[in-house]
């Protein structure tokens, strides 16, 4: 069947947003074989984003952990995460497509700012749909979205998150269609989704190899990234699938995956569809979709990409789980032992590098994606360390 | 399925305009919902779908939005079941089922069809279930008897839109506005071109929903030539207004809109 990841993906949707999944699915596919949208896109990527991110070497972090851990470095693009790679090719496939106005739905405010970035970057309006809990915890990226001339629409449905961000931004879609894009923020969704986010972010997968080949003149023996809806993830992935690498994802274990209040939907999830594709989902015994959970508003999603679901289920790539706990810790390591402050998000995958390194050997090296800087969770940190 | 075979002749017959009147099961609770129900089909409605809740429901406007939230804590596939069942025990009214995808898959859609099936259940809706994925669905919905009802909108087109007109059995359930579901004031005529070409491939009946909400704006879809209408959020918010006497009231403010037609 059409968009599937073995049994994974497909289009569950309103009758009402085919046609346009139709055009943006040919819109893509005349992209891609179009080398003037490929040095446009190219171009953007070197002169607006900064790329190639550079690959650092992390000195410290290897001798706690006693292998060579290489960090990929998304947190020094432009905007301060990953998510810029997609949305500016979103953003080009839009104007392509002759639509005026980019909607989006963000939960740490990272995609929304990107989307707002890629709008005024090209003169389009944009909409960005956020949970009113989000709204609150990401305040600072609220006011940049604003600064850069989106509308902020804080979503109270639900538990106020991205789940929540997400059905709006797709009932905004199905009634604005006709001159509108839905710059979905990660690799979910209906086809073709998935899979062009996947495209536009394996410039992060290729590059890590490039830049392995130039620094150690191998490939690296693992590689590790955090998965909420998965997009950083599946774009270090991609290019690394058929390769010998050893892949692993690391999910939110929020409060402890005994209880309720986590977001490790590969880890406790069971396959479903929600919002477009069919992939593992946490749901309760009646099919009901469950709130997720994470420090992290980035990874407090209860779904997560289709391609994952199918890696996961093929035994391809491992998926780890790290609590609040852990990666609040594994943020300070970071920045007290290398000097950079990620991601609450990216902070995830730094803390599952034990279980890693003692998966390797001595001499093999480690590439971690650190996704997105940390700056915009440091007040929600403060507060609650103030009151921990 | 033949009491909605017989219901979609009969109303052919006599130039009906046909009424499907939804309501969510267990809103406010299982007794009252079947109440409801029933009273509907006792004011004039010719159909009644029952929405099956779901926590993240897409195509729908705050008011159904609201209406699976108060349903949810206690409306499961048991309790969902159970109202068909009531329904048809006291009444021969066809009942659809409209619900999303992962409630219905979620232990298994044949076993779920089939006792969806059993309990009285002559057609499903689905608000997510694209044509593109209905195949199997449909297959399985066949050997169970039930009708799956196929979407139109506005935004159908071509050779799906005649995809979509071969594979209706009974009859197409065509999104009346771009949007999600709620009464409008205005009411779109941005369908009109796509049902004129569903006319061209095939003959099954043609219900406007979404955005119609009484019997002034029922009676314009009839003018414009729909063979029935789909009235969900106006009777829900009737249903939390005055219980199963409003929505009484309301399909047959409704009714008598499509009826009173000179």
């Amino acid at each position: 069947m059409k968009g599937r990841f073995g049994a994974y993906g497909g289009q569950y949707v309103p009758e009402t947003l085919m046609h346009a999944l139709g055009e943006l699915e040919t819109a893509f596919r005349e992209a891609q074989a179009d080398p003037g949208y490929q040095a446009e896109l190219g171009e953007l990527l070197r002169r607006y984003v900064g790329r190639p991110t550079p690959l650092s070497e992390a000195r410290r972090l290897s001798d706690r952990f006693g292998r060579r851990i290489l960090l990929k470095r998304e947190d020094l693009a432009h905007t301060g995460a990953h998510k810029i790679n997609n949305t500016l090719g979103q953003a080009l496939l839009c104007k392509r497509m002759g639509k005026r106005r980019l909607i989006a739905e963000t939960g740490a405010g990272q995609h929304g700012v990107a989307a707002a970035t890629a709008a005024a970057l090209f003169g389009l309006e944009c909409d960005v749909f956020m949970g009113s809990v989000d709204v609150e915890r990401q305040a600072l990226n609220v006011y940049r979205m604003q600064l850069l001339g989106a509308r902020v629409h804080p979503v109270a449905n639900g538990s106020g998150t991205l789940k929540d961000a997400t059905n709006a931004a797709l009932r905004e879609w199905v009634a604005t269609v006709e001159d509108t894009h839905y710059a979905i923020g990660s690799v979910v969704g209906p086809h073709p989704f998935p899979r062009m986010v996947r495209e536009f972010q394996s410039v992060i997968g290729r590059e890590v190899l490039s830049q392995c080949q130039e620094l150690l003149g191998a490939r690296p023996e693992a590689a590790i990234a955090c998965v909420g809806g998965g997009s950083n993830a599946a774009g270090l992935m991609a290019p690394m699938v058929d390769e010998d690498i050893r892949l692993y994802g690391v999910e939110a274990a929020g409060g402890g995956l005994e209880g309720l209040e986590h977001a490790a939907t590969l880890s406790r999830g069971r396959p479903g569809v929600l919002h477009g594709a069919y992939s593992y989902l946490l749901q309760d015994d009646e099919g009901q979709v469950r709130e997720a959970y994470s420090i992290s508003a980035g990874l407090d999603y209860p779904g997560v990409g289709p391609e994952h679901a199918y890696w996961r289920d093929s035994g391809r790539v491992t998926y780890l789980t790290a609590t609040d706990r852990e990666a609040l810790e594994a943020l300070h390591l970071l920045s007290r032992l290398e000097g950079i402050i990620p991601a609450l998000e990216s902070a995830h995958a730094i803390a599952r590098l034990d279980e890693v390194a003692r998966a390797t050997s001595p001499g093999d090296t480690i590439v971690v994606v650190v996704s997105g800087r940390g700056d915009k969770d440091l007040e929600a940190i403060r507060r609650q360390e103030g009151t921990a | 399925m033949s009491r909605l075979v017989d219901k979609l002749h009969a109303a052919t017959a006599t130039g009906r305009t046909l009424l499907m009147a939804y309501l969510c099961a267990g809103d406010p609770s299982v007794e009252a919902s079947v109440e409801g129900l029933l009273a509907a089909a006792a004011a004039g409605a010719d159909i009644v779908e029952i929405g099956w809740p779901f926590s993240d429901p897409v195509a729908d406007g705050p008011v159904i939005q609201a209406a699976s939230q108060r349903a949810l804590g206690h409306t499961g596939r048991a309790e969902v079941l159970e109202v068909v069942r009531q329904v048809r025990q006291a009444s021969d009214v066809p009942i659809a089922l409209l619900g999303y995808c992962n409630p219905l898959l979620n232990r298994g859609l044949e076993a779920t069809i089939g006792e969806l099936a059993a309990a009285g259940v002559d057609a499903l809706v689905v608000a997510d279930l694209a044509f593109e994925e209905s195949e199997p669905w449909r297959a399985i919905c066949r050997a169970s008897g039930v009708s799956l009802v196929p979407f139109v909108a506005p935004t159908t087109r071509g050779g799906r839109l005649e995809a979509i007109a071969r594979a209706a059995d009974r009859f197409i359930y065509a999104v009346a506005l771009l949007g999600v579901t709620g009464q409008r004031a205005e009411q779109s005529t941005s369908i009109l071109p796509v049902v004129e070409e569903l006319r061209r491939h095939g003959s099954a009946p043609v219900l406007a929903g979404f955005g119609i909400g009484d019997g002034e704006q029922a009676a314009l879809w009839r003018r414009r030539g729909l063979d029935g209408v789909i009235v969900g959020s106006a009777l829900v918010a009737a249903m939390a207004e005055g219980g199963r006497t409003a929505v009484g009231d309301k399909v047959r403010s409704i009714r008598s809109g499509l009826d009173n037609l000179g």
